[in-house]
């Protein structure tokens, strides 16, 4: 759970600085269709700056489940 | 940021002569920018401002305001410049940072750094002549490209009619090769279907070799890392390689989907028929041995391309520009369908923000409901038996933000279809699932049919309802 919370706290400001929203809270359940500014454009830059500042690569196939900030976290979990 | 106090830097529209004029100067004819009628077909839906010609206007507008010439730029081109809007330019002073914005909607975002002093760039530019048409790349062409020549390849002499302000700051030859860089993403790499995101630029007299090369791909996105070397500056940029057009599947090759006579006594009226949807029922139909009547707003080529191609084996298709709802009289002057498909639509996906927009809604109410209406009332008058279709859409069940207006207008559109009572007419609704179409392009892969699956038993449910 502490790795989790870690990971949201890493994630937030990455989300926040993309989606120019710096009151972002993410949730477990925060998705695109929620959020302003949140288009396939940026869900790739999100991806890629994730990638980058967590020192992580994900697949192709991992990056079509990605649906939710949930999903992020999952990912990076079974990443790190 | 958003507290941090904004200076207003400049406004104004861009309008298709400004693009064309940016085009000529800059080399960088992508009809993207420049072609209404195949920019209907990209993933914006419609013509999109150069994104160094936004910057380079933004620059301009400051160097001359603030007396500030930067010798660094970060730009990230957040969402695309519509022609004929009004957008604003700001510059905070504490962020260092210009802004072109649309009321609350961000566009380009552009970082400003004033590390060293600019002195005035003296050299001799490299020049070649325009290309007319940007390169079509694959990805695989793009893997393999070798170094590229760096040269600029516009017309030198409008740089003091669009930017008067820069050539003082920069020179006249720094100006055209800053222009160079929307040529090289936008007509070489990577070229006919490229998406411009960002551009780090770091002005500084290279004495070394102007070139350009690709550092890196990730194939997973076909994203692009180009680096430039030009006299005045070395630059990164993050560009795409976006989706091409979603052309719809060859006639010939749906053949086998159809029965030679399952549609032999369908003659349709497909109004918005030139491209997606209503191609496809547009190709079943004359599979089918049944004729069409295909309406077309702005895709005459399309839509003549697609008639072409039914001929070719021997079926009957004509084509009428009939823009709705300007021209909904028209219909009455038309009868003998049994058959009529209504496929007209506006670009749906291509909102810049989930901020509800009363306007947007207007527009695809006036199109999905009152000219739908209207005819209604037009059909009604006649004696023949008429199986209408009417398509809605899955996103009514599982409504997206981006989507608000256009799923609000689609339920009013469907309430109607319900209500409506005659005793010739019969509507069938259909929540279609996202299909292969240009209004439904992303830069990520999205789960999508091909609109012939979809439309097939659609064609074929038509035939029952009036029977």
């Amino acid at each position: 759970m502490t790795k989790r919370i870690e990971i949201f706290k890493k994630i937030q400001p990455i989300f926040r600085e993309i989606l120019k929203d710096k009151n972002l809270i993410l949730k477990e359940d925060t998705s695109p269709s929620e959020i302003k500014n949140w288009d396939s454009l940026n869900h790739l830059t999100i991806i890629v700056e994730i990638e980058k500042q967590l020192n992580c690569n994900f697949t192709t196939k991992e990056i079509a489940k990605l649906n939710c900030v949930g999903d992020f976290a999952n990912l990076i979990l079974k990443k790190s | 940021m958003s507290n941090a106090k904004k200076l207003f830097v400049a406004s104004r529209k861009f309008s298709l002569a400004d693009q064309i004029a940016f085009a000529k100067f800059s080399g960088d004819f992508n009809p993207i920018h420049i072609d209404p009628i195949v920019a209907r077909r990209t993933i914006s839906g419609q013509c999109v401002v150069h994104g160094i010609h936004g910057l380079m206007w933004a620059l301009d507008s400051f160097v001359v305001k603030l007396n500030l010439i930067p010798s660094a730029i970060i730009v990230k081109f957040v969402k695309p410049i519509f022609l004929d809007e009004e957008v604003i330019c700001t510059y905070c002073p504490i962020t260092k940072s210009l802004q072109i914005t649309k009321e609350s909607i961000i566009l380009s975002d552009i970082n400003l750094k004033f590390n060293s002093i600019i002195n005035f760039f003296n050299f001799n530019l490299s020049c070649n002549p325009t290309q007319n048409f940007p390169i079509d790349r694959d990805i695989n062409d793009l893997a393999n490209l070798p170094i590229q020549d760096f040269f600029y390849k516009g017309d030198i002499n409008l740089t003091r009619l669009l930017f008067p302000n820069l050539i003082k700051s920069y020179s006249r030859e720094a100006c055209c090769e800053l222009a160079t860089i929307s040529e090289i993403v936008g007509m070489q790499t990577p070229g006919l279907h490229s998406f411009f995101l960002s551009a780090r630029i770091n002005f500084k007299q290279n004495k070394f070799v102007s070139n350009f090369f690709i550092e890196h791909i990730d194939f997973r996105f076909n994203l692009l890392k180009i680096s430039i070397n030009a006299n005045s500056f070395t630059c990164k940029v993050d560009a795409i390689l976006r989706p091409k057009p979603a052309y719809g599947t060859s006639i010939i090759n749906m053949r086998s989907m159809v029965d030679d006579s399952e549609f032999c006594n369908v003659n349709a009226l497909i109004i918005g028929g030139s491209r997606g949807l209503g191609e496809s029922v547009a190709k079943l139909i004359a599979l089918g041995g049944g004729e069409s009547l295909i309406t077309y707003s702005s895709g005459y080529d399309d839509c003549l391309s697609l008639s072409n191609s039914i001929s070719k084996i021997g079926k009957k298709c004509s084509i009428a520009k009939i823009t709705i709802p300007e021209d909904l009289h028209l219909f009455e002057k038309l009868e003998n369908f049994n058959h009529i498909y209504y496929f007209p639509t506006p670009k749906i996906f291509g909102k810049r923000n989930v901020q509800y927009d009363k306007n947007l809604y207007n527009i695809f109410y006036e199109i999905y409901v009152n000219s739908f209406k209207k005819l209604l009332e037009i059909f009604s008058k006649t004696q023949k038996k008429i199986s209408i279709f009417y398509p809605s859409s899955i996103s009514v069940n599982n409504p997206l933000p981006e989507l608000a207006e256009y799923i609000e207008a689609k339920i009013v559109g469907e309430k109607l279809c319900k209500k409506f009572n005659h005793k010739n007419i019969k509507i069938l609704i259909s929540r279609l699932p996202r299909t292969k179409t240009d209004q439904t392009m992303s830069l990520l892969e999205a789960k999508s049919k091909n609109p012939e699956d979809v439309m097939l038993p659609l064609v074929r449910k038509m035939l029952t309802l009036t029977r």
